[in-house]
């Protein structure tokens, strides 16, 4: 097990975070049990996820949310350690479909930066040639990251 | 509706479950293409299909062409996830099968409209496959007994007989003549006739065996097609309809005794898989049994 959740999910930083992601305004982040690397900005919703509308995909119920978040965030390593692989081993194929099954993910939440950089890969990875790709790779990484800390705090998981 | 919703990611796995139990249908997942095949295949089969396209090992395009390939079981509508948009991928996607796609990211609305349109494409479907069923029952049936009618049972003896020609086996023809039909009806009138014919058909299917096949050969004549068998079988079933139908009087109001021929001829006793020449013989047969007397059955010889 990676995590619990405590439900029901905490609506009250849902409804910071939809706020925060109107208002563009990010708020403060409550201290992280995994250190951001130092050139990650710390996370909030505004430009990484739009949670009103990723909420309006399941018709604003918050039970469902919380397990699409916590499915999410369950798949997540294993979806960056296969990327992670495949580009490394040259695979295209492999990491094409990586990089489209984390697009599909990110769409799902409105994450903008993390579905243009999956989408870009797999481009990249449809031409076959997976040279140059390991930036793409980082980058995925670091959307990843951001998204995964900003559902984190509405999911209001326990450190 | 019974839905399959086949993804294999979570995400939108939970989401497209989560929404449809809540509008009220069905639901099963599947993680990839062979557990959507599975699904699709096995006992109380989904109607309608969620299907992404891209699912490791099968994917949804493949699940979809072995889905048409199958022209026997009941039409399944397929929905295809994707988040392509070309145009050449959309003709991929229709030529392999699917019904509709719907592009990610999809909000619930549009999901839920989609299949509304599912739903309708699907009664209208029911609808016509019920009208076949009724249509075909009413092609191959006799309406007043029930049974087949002759046009039905006669295809089914040419069946039967090409297939025992096939396995060497014998195949046996009954057919049965009411007696005395005509003062029934003369005497009580047509309603109670049609009530004799109806209980003599329900006698003569309850006496043959599971297999046997029984028509509405004639007015009055009834004919038995029994697969593999031979004159000692053919004879005894015949016999045990002819008593059944002679131990009770048919009908209650009023109640009449009635009685049946009947001529039985058999390809190994007469040398013959030709359907003409066997009923000539069961015909030939029956005129005997009515000339010894009636109530009784008699065997064609060569």
């Amino acid at each position: 097990m990676d995590g619990y959740l405590s439900k029901p999910l905490q609506i009250q930083r849902l409804q910071e975070a939809i706020e925060a992601s109107v208002a563009g305004t990010a708020r403060e982040a409550p201290p992280m049990s995994v250190p951001l690397p130092p050139h990650v900005a710390p996370p909030s919703a505004a430009g990484v996820w739009k949670p009103a509308e990723a909420l309006a995909r399941v018709a604003g119920n918050e039970t469902v949310f919380a397990e699409i978040v916590h499915a999410f965030l369950q798949d997540l390593p294993t979806l960056l350690q296969e990327l992670q692989s495949a580009v490394a081993a040259g695979d295209a194929e492999r990491a094409s479909r990586a990089a489209h099954r984390l697009r599909g993910s990110a769409s799902f939440f409105e994450a903008e930066p993390l579905t243009k950089a999956a989408q870009r890969l797999e481009a990249t990875a449809r031409t076959g040639d997976l040279s140059g790709a390991d930036g793409a790779r980082r980058e995925i990484e670091d959307e990843a990251r951001r998204l995964a800390e900003a559902l984190t705090i509405v999911q209001g998981r326990k450190r | 509706m019974k839905i399959l919703a086949a993804d294999d990611d979570p995400v939108w796995l939970r989401m497209i479950e989560a929404m449809i139990r809540e509008w009220g249908d069905e639901v099963v997942t599947a993680r990839d293409g062979s557990e959507a095949w599975q699904a699709l295949t096995g006992p109380n089969r989904p109607s309608l299909a969620i299907l992404d396209w891209v699912m490791p090992g099968m994917d949804g395009l493949e699940v979809c062409r072995r889905l048409r390939d199958d022209t026997e079981s009941p039409y399944i509508y397929v929905l295809l996830l994707t988040a392509r948009d070309s145009k050449a991928d959309l003709i991929r996607a229709f030529d392999a099968g699917a019904d509709d796609y719907i592009r990610k990211p999809f909000d619930p609305d549009e999901l839920r409209a989609r299949l509304r349109a599912a739903g309708r494409i699907m009664d209208l479907q029911a609808a016509l496959l019920m009208a076949q069923g009724e249509l075909r029952q009413q092609a191959t049936h006799d309406a007043l007994t029930g049974l087949l009618n002759r046009g039905a049972i006669s295809e089914i003896f040419e069946r039967e007989l090409a297939r025992a020609k096939r396995e060497e086996m014998s195949v046996g023809v009954l057919l049965a003549d009411v007696d005395h039909f005509k003062s029934v009806n003369d005497t009580h009138g047509h309603d109670t006739g049609d009530e004799v014919l109806r209980q003599v058909a329900r006698r003569l299917q309850g006496a043959v065996r599971t297999y046997d096949l029984v028509g509405r050969y004639g007015g009055e004549e009834l004919m038995v097609v029994l697969p593999r068998c031979d004159d000692e079988s053919a004879f005894r079933i015949a016999e045990r309809a002819r008593a059944a139908v002679a131990s009770t009087p048919c009908g209650s109001d009023p109640a009449v005794p009635v009685t049946i021929s009947m001529g039985i001829a058999t390809s190994r006793a007469l040398g013959t898989f030709d359907a003409n020449a066997l009923v000539r013989g069961a015909d030939a047969a029956l005129y005997r049994a009515k000339n010894g007397g009636r109530n009784r059955c008699e065997l064609a010889t060569r």
